[in-house]
């Protein structure tokens, strides 16, 4: 029973080491900051739509504290008549050997060109729970519907179930229950190539969306680049991670 | 408010006594693994009552009755009907030696015996008192304005016990938010009460107060519980009339009932007297509160009188049935309604038939075939018709489709790929019988079924799928996909996914819900969250169970549901619940209309109960 433990943690920790590349994930489940390793510093940024000049970018700081891993991040989406900043902070703590629990605090700030300053805070529940090669996880996104005004931030619940195939190969399955959108199915598979190169496809079902991504790691580096095609636009976005030697 | 407090105190001084404990999580984890659509707190009147008059597996109508506790596959309550009559049990983990899961075994453990009637002499005597209380925030309009009658509280009130061998009592007492407990020239609000005597000689069972009659294949008369279930389509038998605290308001019958046997041949004698809600038809709502609701309440007088003869053989059984019933309703002569029940086993085949009449003048009929393909298949097949001046105010859901009026044919076929996997696929067509105008066509459909199950040691998933089509209409798809998760004996989760397609638009529900048990097993922690996004059908939701409380709801819209509920042992015998469940709706500034409006578009359900079990 030890072994099986002892080699899922090992297992599942290797993915995670291998691949940063859910920093570029727009719903990332702060169960998950406890695989991470610490510290750790990244930058993103998604160009949404090029013409009116629509981005999202995110820039972040995951460390630890005793036992307790933290992460804060900054986080900006819009164009320049329309911006929603959010600073976020979450930590995780491991429950148990398989179940661990995450929160984020976000103070939300939009700021509408000559028109409008609104703010909120909000908070999300991430939850994980993971057997041998399974790995379960469930996001609930601003669950007391904080608004701006009304209904206008994003109030959903995420199941993820995330299968480890061997140690180089992932897949996930994502259900997502939105209070604005309803809900939506996303599948992906991801594959690392001698722990340096990933390879990650996505798609969505409802609407009908796409994308794939590529990661590079070198030395404390790691390069991410993907592309969305989105059912409104496409979009192209680049995430930096830098893990310092201990 | 105080009569109900005085009432609780006084019951729960009276039930004050050491036992022991029973939770039913087993059969409820199962049960909400397979089944969509619960009505918790009938079900769990069911358990209670076989809990303390146990099944005997050397008793053969004991045995058919299995098929109540909804807790066995319809493959398995077969196998074990044919080894129990022809073997002497000695213990139900004999049923091992066929192919029955252990897991199912232990599910039906509590509700089983081995022993002779003359053992049970030194059996224990159980009691059972339960008390719980409901009330919701904000309150509505009708408790606001003072249109409800009553206090803003739901009780419920249950006790029932052994006074020895023979004599068995029981008492309930439920009344809804709003509704008075006294009705001025009506009597207390929904009392229920049974009195049951059994063990002499020939005469086996005198039942006095509620119960239930439950007739062959359930055309004519099937109000005992039982699961609705729409993917797959099963039957009870056996039983006849069964007592019953069940809280519910109409479907029951009221008066004296008994059962005789003599060799092969068992005889049921029963006679009703009730009334029912209503005015010119009948009102099933339950909920009298306001001075126009209360003008409902108990108008319609229904008499009933009747006989049931059951002759079974070793492997057949024939039965017969005549009764005269009046309802003050029809302001006609009294109906003469007949069943006629025959059931034929041969080798791997089972052929099952009953005809119901009335006056000799419109009929109903259900025949059916069940085969036993090797060790893991079951195929059936059921022909099922109904004229459409037929009585159906006691029938059961043997129908997916309408309220039975109608002709139909259904197949089903079930198997097990391997070890784990089972698949199950079911096919319903239907012709409606039911009145309509001269150029209005009857109503036809079909419908589709499947369902994929993996059971392992630690975890379940689910997958049902189904396909209406009425003709000239559009057609509805139906997913629901469950995964169960056994963390370790004291953590296990679940989630749901119901999606609905009507009209190209999906409607959808999200679920998760959670499960923990302290190491003593003296707590019990659940909490459960849903997201719901509907268009144009509404979603049902099921929070994790909570003893007493009716725990579903269809919902519409969109928005989201939490509860948290907290149950905990206080000592060996007193159990208590807390539950709390928030109900949010982003789509609306106010929930509901009427009296039953809501000033907000959140509202908090709270309920609480204490529960006692003894033994001695």
């Amino acid at each position: 029973m030890k072994l099986i433990t002892l080699f899922m943690l090992c297992f599942s920790a290797s993915i995670y080491a291998q691949n940063n590349y859910f920093f570029l994930d727009r719903y990332l489940n702060p169960s998950i900051l406890y695989d991470l390793n610490t510290p750790t510093y990244y930058l993103n940024n998604t160009t949404l739509n090029q013409e009116i000049g629509l981005y999202e970018r995110e820039l972040g700081y995951v460390f630890r504290i005793k036992n307790n891993v933290y992460k804060t991040s900054l986080y900006q989406y819009g164009y320049n008549k329309f911006q929603e900043t959010s600073f976020k902070i979450s930590t995780a703590k491991k429950l148990s050997k398989s179940i661990e629990l995450g929160v984020r605090l976000s103070y939300n700030y939009l700021n509408i060109y000559e028109l409008e300053n609104l703010s909120t805070v909000s908070f999300d529940l991430g939850f994980g729970i993971r057997r041998k090669r399974y790995i379960l996880r469930l996001l609930l996104e601003n669950p007391l519907n904080a608004s701006y005004v009304e209904n206008d931030l994003e109030s959903q619940f995420i199941i993820s179930s995330m299968y480890l195939w061997t140690n180089n190969l992932t897949s996930e399955i994502r259900f997502e229950e939105s209070l604005q959108s309803g809900l939506n199915l996303l599948h992906r598979i991801k594959y690392c190539y001698k722990t340096r190169v990933s390879l990650i496809l996505s798609q969505r079902v409802k609407p009908m969306e796409y994308g794939y991504g590529l990661g590079y790691k070198l030395k404390n580096f790691e390069f991410y680049s993907q592309y969305i095609k989105y059912s409104y636009t496409n979009a192209l976005g680049i995430c930096i991670v830098y893990t310092p030697k201990k | 408010m105080k009569n109900s407090i005085y009432c609780t105190v006084l019951v729960c001084v009276f039930a004050f006594q050491v036992s022991f404990a029973q939770n039913f999580t087993k059969q409820w984890q199962y049960v909400e693994s397979t089944i969509e659509h619960i009505d918790v707190t009938e079900l769990f009147e069911v358990w209670e009552y076989y809990q303390q008059t146990p099944l005997n597996l050397n008793n053969r109508t004991h045995v058919n009755l299995l098929s109540t506790l909804n807790l066995l596959t319809d493959e398995e309550l077969k196998l074990i009907r044919t080894f129990c009559a022809q073997n002497r049990v000695n213990s139900i983990y004999q049923l091992q030696t066929l192919d029955v899961e252990l897991e199912s075994l232990r599910r039906i453990r509590p509700f089983i015996t081995t022993t002779l009637i003359a053992d049970e002499t030194n059996r224990k005597r159980k009691t059972n008192f339960y008390a719980g209380l409901q009330f919701q925030t904000p309150q509505r309009l009708g408790v606001l304005e003072k249109k409800y009658i009553g206090t803003a509280i739901k009780t419920h009130l249950r006790y029932r016990t052994e006074l020895n061998s023979k004599w068995k009592i029981g008492l309930a007492l439920e009344k809804d938010i709003g509704e008075p407990m006294y009705y001025k020239n009506k009597g207390i609000n929904n009392l229920s009460w049974s009195v049951e005597f059994s063990g002499l000689s020939k005469l086996r069972k005198i039942t006095f107060g509620k119960y239930d009659i439950s007739l062959g294949e359930g055309i004519l008369f099937g109000t005992a519980y039982r699961i609705n279930n729409p993917y797959f389509l099963s039957y009870n038998k056996g039983v006849v009339v069964k007592s019953s605290l069940s809280p519910k308001e109409y479907n029951y019958f009221e008066g004296i009932a008994s059962t005789w046997e003599y060799k092969q041949i068992t005889m049921d004698l029963f006679a009703s007297a009730t009334k029912a809600n209503g005015l010119n038809t009948y009102d099933n709502t339950g909920q009298f509160r306001t001075n126009t609701e209360i003008e409902k309440y108990k108008t319609i007088s229904r008499h009933l009188v009747g006989i049931h003869l059951r002759k079974e053989h070793r492997n057949s059984n024939f039965a017969w049935a005549g009764i005269v019933y009046k309802s003050s309703l029809y302001k006609e002569e009294a109906l003469f309604l007949q069943s006629f029940y025959l059931s034929k086993n041969y080798y791997n085949l089972e052929f099952v038939s009953e005809t119901a009449c009335q006056d000799l003048k419109a009929w109903a009929n259900i025949q059916k075939l069940n085969i036993s393909l090797g060790n893991s298949s079951f195929l059936t097949v059921q022909f099922r018709t109904r004229e459409s001046n037929m009585i159906n105010e006691f029938n059961s859901d043997y129908t997916s489709f309408s309220n039975g009026y109608e002709t139909g044919f259904y197949y089903a076929f079930q198997s097990s790929l391997t070890n784990r996997w089972t698949l199950k696929l079911a096919f319903d067509t239907f012709e409606s019988k039911q009145l309509k105008l001269e150029d209005v066509p009857y109503e036809k459909g079909r419908k589709i079924l499947g369902e994929l199950l993996k059971t392992t040691e630690h975890n379940k998933f689910v997958c049902q799928y189904q396909l209406k089509q009425l003709k000239e209409r559009e057609k509805t798809q139906k997913v629901r996909i469950l995964y169960q998760q056994i963390q370790n004996t004291q953590l296990r989760w679940d989630t749901k996914l119901y999606c609905t397609l009507e009209k190209a638009e999906v409607n959808s529900s999200l679920q998760f819900n959670l499960y923990w048990t302290s190491k003593s097993k003296l707590e019990k922690l659940s909490f459960s969250n849903c997201y719901f996004y509907t268009h144009n059908e509404s979603i049902y939701w099921q929070a994790p169970h909570f003893f007493g409380s009716y725990n579903a709801r269809f919902l519409s819209g969109r928005g989201s549901t939490l509860s948290i509920s907290l149950q905990k042992k206080m000592r060996k015998d007193l159990k208590i619940g807390l539950q709390a469940l928030v109900l949010n709706y982003v789509d609306r500034a106010e929930i509901g209309t009427g009296n039953e409006r809501i000033a907000n578009n959140k509202k908090l359900d709270f309920a609480v109960y204490l529960k006692w079990n003894r033994r001695d």
